[in-house]
């Protein structure tokens, strides 16, 4: 079994949001919720293609052009799909997530739900 | 209903966006317009990021680095040739790397435009060659006549073998679900004997042309080294 590639944290949002999108994911579907899991940070269309054909090269995702629709100017959509490899790459990277947040959590309890980051209340 | 952007608009950024993502960018450009200036805004901040994304796609860096060099080596031995006074001046050096960047960019925009996988076996010298002419074009002014010609003719020959031997794309990461790249890049046994012809005739009036001139070592080397290589590889096939 060939050992997956490390995520980045850009790459581990637009596989999820592929996961989550499932048959729908394609570039203007994959920004949106791209967005929506980066909050408040704004993630730019081109960042998307750029990451997603890195993705299509390490084998995580795959891609096919639908057919065209009138919506679009009789232009086909380009869908995505997670392939194994993508979804071992992002179960990894959840695990860490998650041991991570379990690490943070016990130090910061639920303040880290507040209105102020971390980052600042060390600063202040 | 939003409404739509112009066509010709259309046409003018598809020119912009390489032919393996302009259906589907425009697609998702289309679908995200909601004013003309807005849909502008997006194209332009777009547009870039998507001809990165297939350079990045289409460039091995291994290929890359050789030719750069390459090209560069050829305009320099040349321009040592034709005015060697003219490498004595403070930024002598540079002369010769500005064609060669020149070129080596027509040639990364080039690939990316229309990829290696798509590609008929000759296209590969035919696109140096059209890389050489325009460096040449671009920078008459910073070289002399006899400079660029000289090296652009030593850089075609050197570019496009390189390019037969290592065909672009060869060595990329695999597409998942996409065709073999190594059995679309292949070239075939015939289109391989024609150039190795074109490339040992080249390389043969090159030298008759430095012979005549008085010698010109590094090419002189180079050319004989094309020469010895092509014909062992012909006599081995």
């Amino acid at each position: 079994m060939a050992k997956s590639d490390t995520l980045g944290q850009f790459e581990q949002l637009v596989l999820a949001a592929i996961l989550s999108l499932r048959e729908d994911a394609y570039g203007v579907s994959i920004h949106a919720k791209a967005e929506e899991l980066a909050r408040p940070k704004s993630v730019s269309l081109g960042a998307i293609y750029v990451t997603l054909d890195r993705l299509e090269d390490k084998g995580l995702v795959s891609s096919r052009l639908s057919d065209p629709t009138p919506e679009r100017g009789g232009r086909a959509k380009r869908r995505y799909q997670l392939e194994a490899l993508g979804e071992r790459a992002l179960q990894e990277s959840a695990v860490t997530a998650k041991r991570i947040w379990d690490e943070t959590e016990a130090i910061w309890g639920k303040k880290i739900w507040g209105k102020r980051a971390p980052g600042r209340k060390a600063q202040a | 209903m939003p409404g739509e952007p112009p066509r010709i608009l259309e046409r003018i950024i598809g020119l912009f966006i390489p032919p393996s993502r302009r259906e589907d960018v425009l697609g998702d450009l289309r679908e995200r317009y909601a004013n003309l200036g807005k849909y502008m805004m997006e194209a332009v901040r777009t547009t870039p990021m998507v001809i990165f994304g297939a350079i990045r796609r289409t460039t091995d860096p291994q290929l890359f680095l050789m030719e750069a060099l390459l090209l560069y080596i050829s305009f320099l031995s040349a321009l040592w040739y034709v005015d060697r006074s003219m490498l004595d001046d403070q930024w002598g050096l540079l002369r010769p790397a500005i064609p060669a960047a020149i070129a080596i960019a027509i040639l990364l925009l080039y690939d990316a435009w229309s990829p290696p996988e798509k590609q008929a076996p000759l296209r590969s010298p035919l696109r140096v060659v059209i890389a050489l002419g325009s460096a040449c074009l671009c920078q008459i002014a910073v070289l002399p006549r006899e400079a660029a010609m000289f090296g652009a003719g030593i850089a075609a020959l050197l570019v496009s073998t390189v390019r037969m031997l290592f065909p672009p794309g060869a060595a990329l990461p695999q597409k998942a679900g996409g065709p073999a790249r190594e059995a679309s890049a292949a070239v075939s046994a015939n289109a391989k004997r024609l150039w190795d012809a074109v490339v040992v005739l080249v390389a043969l009036a090159i030298l008759a042309v430095s012979l005549r001139y008085g010698g010109m070592p590094l090419m002189m080397v180079a050319t004989i080294a094309v020469v010895v290589f092509q014909a062992r590889r012909s006599w081995k096939e």
